[in-house]
């Protein structure tokens, strides 16, 4: 359509919206007395009551502020794992520097164990019932039993040799400094600690071991297994929020050495350098590593099934220390057993090797033999693409059983076959799914360290996120891990799989910007809806390109430095262009709701004789007979057509119309008039929106030729108007249906008004029923 | 027999407290359909979750995946569900019927049913379903009376809860 055409349009439109607000008002007038004024309430308005002033340390534009600093913690420290009594010893050494401008007159340190302490406070937080009746087993245990006690115990903090004085506060340890620490100053101070390690099959924890009865063996997977440094910062001061167990940590980057001795026939992996591999391999494992350096398309076994079956047939009474370096990394952990199977390939990222690893007990075949270490391969490629080059030269995955936690370079993962080694669909994608979750949380939270106490979105909703994408792109680099599906089955990141939580009572709902322990469903507000909304983002409302420059921005930012969420809002805005405080606000803020509907529908005609309503517009403006006024002789008028009625439709507009066509005659080319398709139909739809969110209206018309054409209205359609907006249609076929939000990418909550002429959605129950009775 | 039951499910309830990174929760929706005068009831709860319950509960072998079940599944399961998931309508418990069950991803759905409802506007809802395996289950129940919904959020000590209209 040329532009003199869409002129004459615009006319007409401009008639047709005129009469629909004009009516509106008057109503208004009418009705209300005057009102009292009123704040900005605009859905679109700027979030500059909630966001923190930019500053010095962190800017206006989501970057780190030219005097942003971190303060850093290294450790140096001997652990040994006792096996005979399940008691983990160590001694560590912390140098903690103070980048702050502020002077430090204590430190806190986090005792994460005590979360299972005796009188752990943390174990009395939820409610509880009471039973009317009881076996007598179950009353022992419940009100008699020793509880098992897994608190830290200390047994010195000293500097120099000399006792630090020091206060427990349950998780949090303050040690007084001889004189207050100053900045650009460093502190060495050492803690003796020890605790007995729980079984976290039975006890449910992020960190312990499982019992196999078997050759009465243990898997260890350990971790916050020692007093570690809370973080300062420009944000919280200290981050000393008590550690409840949904929460999970914040921590400062530092440079670790650690000694790890255990029974000489374990085999173990941790975060960091192994810095003893003749030490502590075999000739033959030697052999294999080298090999496992060159394979860059198939797992090397380092220690195969038979030889981890033959393995934990005996035990030994020798020990054996493994020495780790690691550089830049928040934490350290490692998992130990004589029951591994142990196997490596080769990653090439951006011309960098890397190695993907897995340890698995034999029960983890021969699903983890076949996956694991394909699963971390590829993930690294995705998440590399998406942010950084993976810094770390190693990515680990831990079969445990029912965990999915991560720590830098190393994670536990769930999925185990049945005894006979069969597996169903459901346990394999659980687990590739698991292990790119956790593998994935190398860079958030390990690299971009995010406070998890206080933002469990931060890293589970970016993370979340980000691996939908890889999960994805894996199911297209092994077709075969997918046997015959279109696409991966991701649990979480299609906006429809969001609808369920978003539509519930609002009683049991937090907006995603809610500290973890105060949510109702973790599981839904840290990961599955801000997952969504950036999968939303993505897809609906940047476009991917946007998206994807500003969301690698906000990495390579934030690599290796502690973000806060107004610094990722402000990157992807900073970085894109796109105002989206409306987006943040809407999905972050509030629990508001995506519900858009189609309302109405007016077909309209033209024609040259002035209608009542046409006629009232122009008396405004004091043209009281048009026809006759020179101005507005040749106006072209729109004709409401009563519903059902095909007549007048069926006739050329040109005929309703004869001074549209005089109009075109005069001013337009026998040449351009051909181009020209004069539009036979024109359509008042107003569209409402009974959920709170603002989102871009995508809506289909199907016309009765059978073609049809989506339009995306930008979301801003809502800024003047919160609950409607009306669109004029001009249109040379007949529209048969409109559908809003066609391919479900907005997550509405509800269909039933979606759809005009409106027709009744089937629910999944009658859906279920009547297949069930075909 | 009722006391045995009972004594089972005491039996198996485990000393746990929640740390790990996994979450718990099951989604009913009880919706009104006045015209056939139905309750019609959809229950999604996490399969891996609701095997382990089987297993631990009944002491049998479970394989709950699509056209690889045991027989005696949908047994357990209608029992389980009678067991756990109850409402009362004007004080009355009603009958839930079991219409059937379906994989979806990682969730099993439940399909069920009550017949001759009349309009309501108040219903009590009992869902104990996987309290007795996770201390920390949480059990999310819609329930539209054919002009509104409301919800309830059940969990242990809780396990029961009632909606006016």
């Amino acid at each position: 359509m040329n532009i003199r055409i869409s002129l004459t349009l615009s006319l007409l439109m401009f008639f047709s919206l005129s009469f629909a607000q004009e009516g509106e008002n008057k109503e208004k007038q009418q009705e209300e007395a005057k009102e009292g004024g009123h704040i900005n309430k605009n859905k679109f308005r700027q979030l500059y009551q909630e966001f923190a002033t930019p500053n010095q340390y962190r800017t206006a534009s989501g970057a780190p502020g030219p005097n942003y600093y971190q303060n850093t913690a290294d450790y140096e420290m001997d652990i040994i794992l006792n096996e005979k009594d399940n008691v983990l010893n160590g001694f560590e050494t912390i140098t903690y520097t103070n980048n702050s401008p502020e002077s430090l007159s204590y430190l806190w340190v986090q005792l994460d164990q005590n979360v299972r302490k005796k009188d752990s406070p943390a174990k009395k937080r939820n409610g509880s019932g009471m039973a009317p009746v009881m076996p007598p087993e179950n009353f022992v245990s419940e009100y008699m039993k020793d509880e098992f006690d897994g608190g830290f115990n200390i047994a010195s903090v000293t500097h120099d040799d000399t006792p630090l004085p020091y206060k427990i506060n349950y998780t949090m340890m303050r040690v007084e400094l001889p004189e207050p620490l100053e900045t650009g100053d460093e502190f060495e101070f050492s803690i003796k600690w020890n605790y007995n390690v729980n079984n976290h099959v039975e006890n449910r924890a992020r960190s312990g071991y499982e019992h196999f009865d078997e050759n009465d063996n243990n898997v260890y997977v350990i971790a916050q297994f020692f007093p570690r440094m809370a973080v300062y910062n420009d944000k919280e001061g200290w981050q000393n929020y008590q550690f409840w167990g949904s929460g999970e940590f914040a921590l400062p980057f530092g440079n670790y050495e650690v000694n790890i001795t255990v029974p000489s026939d374990h085999v173990l992996e941790a975060t960091g350098k192994l810095q003893n591999r003749k030490d502590v391999f075999s000739d033959k494992m030697m052999k294999r590593y080298e090999q496992a350096q060159e394979s860059y398309n198939e797992p090397v076994l380092i220690v195969n099934e038979e030889e981890a079956i033959e393995n934990e047939k005996n035990k030994t009474n020798n020990t054996k220390t493994w020495e780790f370096k690691a550089e830049q990394v928040r934490d350290f952990a490692f998992a130990t057993s004589r029951k591994f199977v142990y196997d490596m390939m080769a990653v090439d990222i951006n011309g960098q090797r890397k190695m993907a690893v897995s340890l698995y007990p034999k029960e983890g075949n021969p699903l983890w033999g076949e996956w694991s270490t394909r699963v971390v391969a590829s993930t690294l490629e995705t998440y590399s693409k998406h942010t950084f080059t993976y810094p770390y030269h190693k990515a680990i995955s831990v079969h445990a059983k029912n965990q999915g936690m991560e720590y830098p370079m190393i994670c536990w993962n769930y999925g185990r076959p049945g005894p006979d080694g069969s597996y169903s669909d459901r346990v394999k994608f659980g687990m590739m799914s698991v292990i790119i979750h956790e593998i994935g949380h190398n860079f958030f939270p390990m690299i971009v360290n995010s406070d998890e106490r206080q933002w469990g979105w931060m890293d589970e909703g970016l993370n979340t996120f980000a691996q939908y994408l890889a999960e994805q792109e894996f199911a297209k680099k092994y077709p075969e891990a997918i046997g015959g599906r279109d696409k991966y089955p991701s649990r979480r990141g299609e906006p429809e799989k969001i609808v369920g939580y978003m539509k519930g009572d609002q009683e049991y709902i937090s907006p995603i910007m809610t500290n973890p322990e105060q949510v109702y469903q973790l599981g839904n507000n840290a990961y599955g809806k801000p997952a969504t909304a950036l999968n939303i983002l993505r897809e609906t409302v940047m476009g991917k390109e946007l998206f994807d420059y500003a969301f690698k921005e906000y990495a390579q930012r934030w690599m290796f430095k502690h973000p806060t969420p107004e610094d990722f809002f402000r990157t992807m805005e900073d970085a894109s262009a796109v105002d989206l405080d409306w987006f943040w606000r809407g999905w972050f803020y509030t629990t508001d709701y995506v519900d858009i509907g189609v309302k109405e529908v007016n077909e309209y005609v033209v024609t040259n004789t002035p209608t009542k309503e046409g006629k009232e517009l122009l008396a405004r403006y004091g043209i009281t007979d048009p026809a006759n006024n020179p101005r507005t002789a040749n106006a072209v008028y729109v004709k409401k057509m009563e519903q059902d009625s095909t007549d007048v439709a069926s006739k050329d507009p040109l005929e309703n119309a004869p001074k549209l066509n005089e109009f075109l005659m005069d001013n337009f080319s026998e040449q351009e008039r051909q181009n020209m398709e004069v539009p036979e139909y024109f359509y008042e739809i107003t569209f409402n929106k009974p959920g709170g969110l603002v989102m871009p209206l995508i809506v289909e018309y199907e016309y009765e030729d059978g073609s049809s054409e989506t339009v995306k209205y930008p979301v801003q359609v809502w800024r003047k108007n919160d609950q409607k907006v009306t669109k004029t249609l001009p249109s040379n076929k007949r529209i048969k249906s409109i559908v809003v939000d066609p391919n479900l990418e907005t997550a509405d909550i509800d269909k039933s008004n979606n759809q005009w002429p409106a027709e009744e959605e089937e629910s999944d129950f009658d859906k279920f029923e009547d297949s069930k009775e075909d | 027999m009722l006391f045995r039951l009972l004594l089972i499910c005491l039996l198996l309830v485990p000393k746990t407290q929640h740390q790990g990174h996994k979450f718990y929760l099951s989604l009913t929706d009880i919706v009104y359909d006045q015209e056939e005068k139905r309750l019609k009831i959809t229950c999604d709860v996490f399969v891996d979750d609701f095997q382990q319950l089987l297993e631990k509960r009944y002491q049998k072998e479970f394989l709950l995946v699509e056209g690889e079940e045991y027989r005696y599944t949908k047994k357990y399961i209608k029992k389980y569900l009678a067991d756990k998931f109850s409402l009362r309508l004007k004080n009355v418990q009603r009958e839930i019927k079991y219409l059937g069950k379906e994989y979806r991803i990682d969730k099993l759905r439940f399909y069920l049913y009550v017949e001759n409802v009349e309009p309501f506007d108040k219903v009590a809802v009992t869902n104990k379903i996987l309290i007795d395996l996770f201390d920390d289950q949480k059990n999310m129940v819609h329930v539209n009376n054919g002009q509104k919904t409301k919800t309830l959020l059940l969990e242990k000590g809780r396990s029961n809860g009632v909606l006016n209209f």
